[in-house]
């Protein structure tokens, strides 16, 4: 069976690729919306703890998973935060079938964007991905 | 005399051996010595932000401190945490053997560690740098990330001494105190 997860050479080596792996991998077994969400989402997302000196890149094509080192395309969604805040997003619960921003971590978020503290852009152009991405992400 | 863990004569020396070096021991503690432990503990226990933010926390959690024999720490150190729905029921020193069954391991070189603790470097941070490994399921720590980052913090509250400071006699009676915890504790 074909892997869903795979790495581009050297992305291994980056810790944060390893943690995204074994977070999105963990919740495809857990099957159900984000699966679904797995098998749908088709983009270039590109993270940056820049805090960490760390930036990878997350090739979603439709139920496979590239995680490359660096940017090496260019992206449809960037999100760009501090290590802690990054993590802020996968504890972002999912309720009806949407990020929920009304309990303390989704307040914190929105506050985090509206200071710059986290910057997600291709945000307006992409929000479906974006609530595909956040599905996938989510281990809340 | 040499102790088998999980024991009550264990448990028991371990107690006294707490108590002798919390009295005779001179402050600041040495990091990763069983009266800095027991300090540690007791924050972790009297913590209600803590409390709070691993109400739902259920699992051990071990920092697993690497040897740093030129400092006179000749062998890794495993700090074990039982830890249960905002309890925090003990934190000791264990052998390898026990501290490799931990839930989640938190590994990383002495320096890493001191950096944590002294608040320099953010342990999430670390971990995303790859300087702390986790082993252990991922998505619930994650999950429970501001109970681990409380944690880390009351860590940096306690008045330490890091081994990377010691003197070269501090760093031969660390020696000297791990050869006997060793030999009766297997710690």
């Amino acid at each position: 069976m074909e892997e869903m997860i795979t790495f581009a050479e050297g992305a291994e080596e980056a810790a944060l690729a390893t943690m995204l792996a074994e977070i999105i991998e963990s919740n495809l077994e857990s099957g159900g919306p984000r699966t679904r969400a797995f098998q749908n989402l088709k983009s270039a997302v590109y993270i940056n703890a820049a805090d960490a000196g760390v930036e990878i890149t997350l090739l979603f094509k439709r139920g496979h998973l590239e995680i490359h080192a660096g940017k090496p395309v260019r992206p449809d969604i960037s999100i760009e935060a501090d290590s802690a805040n990054l993590l802020d997003l996968t504890n972002l619960k999912i309720r009806g079938g949407l990020p929920f921003f009304f309990d303390e971590t989704g307040r914190g978020v929105v506050k985090k964007l509206l200071r710059g503290e986290l910057k997600i852009k291709g945000l307006l152009r992409h929000p479906l991905e974006l609530v595909r991405l956040t599905k996938v992400l989510s281990v809340a | 005399m040499a102790y088998t863990y999980g024991t009550v004569e264990w448990e028991q020396g371990y107690r006294d051996l707490v108590e002798r070096r919390l009295a005779e021991a001179e402050k600041p503690f040495i990091l990763g010595t069983p009266e800095w432990v027991a300090s540690y503990e007791k924050l972790v226990q009297e913590d209600a932000r803590y409390k709070e933010a691993a109400k739902n926390w259920e699992g051990s959690v071990v920092i697993h401190i690497l040897a740093k024999p030129e400092k006179g720490l000749d062998r890794d150190i495993y700090l074990f945490m039982d830890l249960w729905h905002g309890d925090c029921r003990f934190i000791r020193l264990v052998p390898r053997e026990a501290g490799e069954k931990g839930d989640f391991i938190l590994t990383g070189e002495l320096e890493r560690w001191e950096a944590v603790m002294s608040g320099e470097l953010d342990v999430i941070k670390a971990m995303i740098q790859g300087k702390i490994k986790l082993k252990g399921h991922l998505p619930t720590i994650v999950k429970a990330v501001k109970a681990a980052t409380r944690l880390v913090e009351l860590a940096g509250e306690i008045e330490t001494k890091y081994v990377s400071q010691l003197n070269e006699a501090e760093v031969e009676s660390l020696r000297n105190l791990l050869a006997t915890t060793g030999a009766e504790f297997g710690i």
